[in-house]
């Protein structure tokens, strides 16, 4: 193009976006930061008393059990719901990809849980799963078996969180794969099988290589919102029983909102940002290749 | 579509069998607990609650309840939820958050796309936005808002979702933006548009169907937000997933009222899958495929 780019219209047009930005983001994380330098306690109602204490809340991170409980109750969280939602979704879509009728219609259909808010999740499996009230406690008790508690007994509660979001956004991974197949080369293919090689053989040696830079993002991108999980947790478990699903962002939660240590609550905010951050690094340094 | 011409040759019907049983497990495993919620929500809840079927009354009595709409024989209002104004407040929250971040988005999308603006590194940046922990904005937001006497009005969650919302719509435009040949802004600006009214009058036409379903999901993501409603509002200004969670708290088990309450809420979601398919892909994947 020839044509003179006015610099007014270039900068002018994307200021109010970065303005917005720079107010309802920066500004608060800038804010955040101040604030986890502060002793800032809400306990008394209508007064906020702010006092300096430097590094204290950062220091109390390494004494707080809490803290390494919930971060390992995030992973065990993560590494469980990402992985199965991955073979889930790639199962799904590679069944889908090789043509199957009313492919739109099903599509859509396996698609609904990702669009569903999380805390509608949440307490439909809230119900689903209830000791006195859930249809699947009543068919257990039909066939004569006890009632499971599904969201109280410690053996079963992470796993019920686990599978609440596999429900969730399994369909995710479903539509980045489907998305990811339906876009690779034919020609790799049609080589493949000419030179003999078997379904299993092009799955791994062909599929799977052209793939892998939609499956690494994919699961980056759920590992991230893994991570972030908090309307499940709160909706099913509350991070119980005892603390076996507090997940972080559970306990960042209690630790402003229940006890009104937002100071605290901040520093240990910053935590969680920088993992974020790191993840959301390798993911954007992926995106930045294709 | 690749993979099915070479495949089909060697597909054996037990294979398509298999195919075939593994979605309809699926199809069951995604539509039961939406099913069994909507079957609750017109249920008349009475003594025992078993699922047997010749015990169950039809109604629609735990919808005009929660809208303060059921009343007893003596005409009194059986409950008092707010439920009514919750929902006014989710469509006005998240109508006014589409709009700022449809404005916003598509100008700065624009400006991304057509002056390359920033180059990929301001792009990439922008998005990184979206993926921000909610929590960590969540907790100084609350003490501005606090500060400002703002806690518990729409103000304070049309302010917080343009955290997530103007960075999302900004990214995802300026992909639906790429996608617009340059070709019809050119030649109007030889036919003498400035470069603005080229913006208005070729290239939002041009990409409107892209805006709207911008516009459809940056909505969903306002009418589906939890953390920030929760943590922000309380009874006044409160939305619908914070009113709906609240039920379980304050009135024990009100599973009718409960599940009427998620009904509403989810149907909104589920009409717009079916319609916006085709973009799901491109506004929900964040150019993880190239197409």
């Amino acid at each position: 193009m020839t044509r003179k780019r006015p610099a007014l219209l270039k900068y002018g047009m994307i200021a109010p976006a970065l303005i917005v930005i720079l107010v309802v983001v920066i500004y608060p994380l800038i804010y955040s930061l101040y604030l986890s330098f502060n002793q800032l306690l809400l306990t008394t109602p209508g007064k906020t008393q702010m006092k300096w204490i430097g590094l204290g809340n950062y220091a109390d991170i390494l004494h707080d059990n809490l803290v390494y409980i919930s971060l390992r109750n995030t992973a065990i969280f993560t590494i469980g719901s990402v992985t199965v939602e991955f073979l889930l979704g790639l199962l799904l879509a590679l069944i889908v990809n090789r043509g199957i009728r009313f492919q739109r219609t099903i599509t859509s259909i396996l698609l609904m849980p990702m669009m569903v808010a999380s805390v509608a999740a949440g307490l439909m499996w809230r119900y689903l799963l209830h000791e006195q009230l859930g249809i699947l406690n009543y068919m257990v008790q039909a066939m004569g078996f006890a009632a499971v508690n599904f969201r109280s007994d410690p053996h079963l509660a992470m796993p019920t969180v686990i599978a609440c979001d596999v429900w969730q956004w399994t369909p995710f991974m479903f539509l980045l794969m489907l998305a990811g197949l339906q876009s690779l080369p034919r020609a790799p293919f049609e080589a493949a099988t000419i030179d003999g090689a078997s379904s299993f053989q092009i799955f791994r040696h062909v599929t799977l290589q052209l793939m892998k830079p939609v499956i690494l993002i994919a699961l980056l991108l759920r590992t991230i919102d893994a991570i972030k999980t908090f309307d499940i947790v709160y909706t099913l478990t509350r991070g119980g029983p005892g603390t076996i699903t507090e997940v972080i962002t559970y306990y960042i939660y209690r630790l402003g909102f229940w006890f009104y240590n937002l100071g605290k609550a901040s520093a240990y905010s910053y935590v969680l940002l920088v993992i974020i951050s790191v993840l959301c690094y390798i993911m954007i340094r992926q995106l930045r290749r294709r | 579509m690749v993979a099915r011409s070479h495949r089909k040759s060697g597909a054996s019907a037990r294979s398509r069998g298999l195919a075939y049983t593994i979605l309809s497990l699926a199809i069951v495993w995604v539509l039961f607990p939406i099913v069994v919620m909507i079957f609750n929500s017109f249920r008349e809840v009475r003594g025992t609650y078993a699922y047997d079927l010749s015990h169950i009354i039809p109604t629609f009595r735990n919808y005009l309840s929660l809208f303060g709409l059921a009343y007893e024989e003596s005409g009194v209002i059986v409950t008092k939820y707010s439920f009514a104004s919750n929902f006014i407040n989710s469509i006005v929250v998240s109508s006014i958050s589409t709009v700022i971040a449809i404005v916003l988005g598509s100008l700065a999308a624009y400006s991304l796309s057509r002056f390359k603006t920033g180059g990929d590194t301001l792009r990439f940046d922008i998005l990184s936005f979206r993926m921000f922990p909610p929590i960590a904005s969540a907790i100084p937001i609350f003490v501005l808002m606090k500060y400002a006497n703002l806690l518990n009005t729409w103000w304070a969650l049309v302010f917080a979702y343009n955290t997530f919302n103007v960075p999302f719509a900004t990214y995802v435009l300026a992909g639906f933006f790429d996608e617009v040949s340059t070709e019809f802004e050119e030649s109007a600006m030889v036919d003498g548009c400035s470069r603005l009214q080229a913006f208005t009058k070729v290239t939002i036409p041009m990409a409107i169907n892209g805006i709207i379903a911008a516009a459809v999901l940056v909505f969903l993501l306002s009418w589906n937000e939890f953390l920030f409603a929760f943590l922000l509002t309380a009874a006044e200004a409160a939305t619908i997933p914070v009113a709906a969670t609240a039920l379980i708290t304050h009135t024990g088990v009100k599973i009718g009222e409960v599940s009427a309450a998620i009904t509403v809420m989810i149907i909104p979601t589920l009409i717009a899958v079916f319609v916006l398919q085709k973009f799901l892909v491109k506004g929900l994947t964040f150019g993880a495929v190239k197409g």
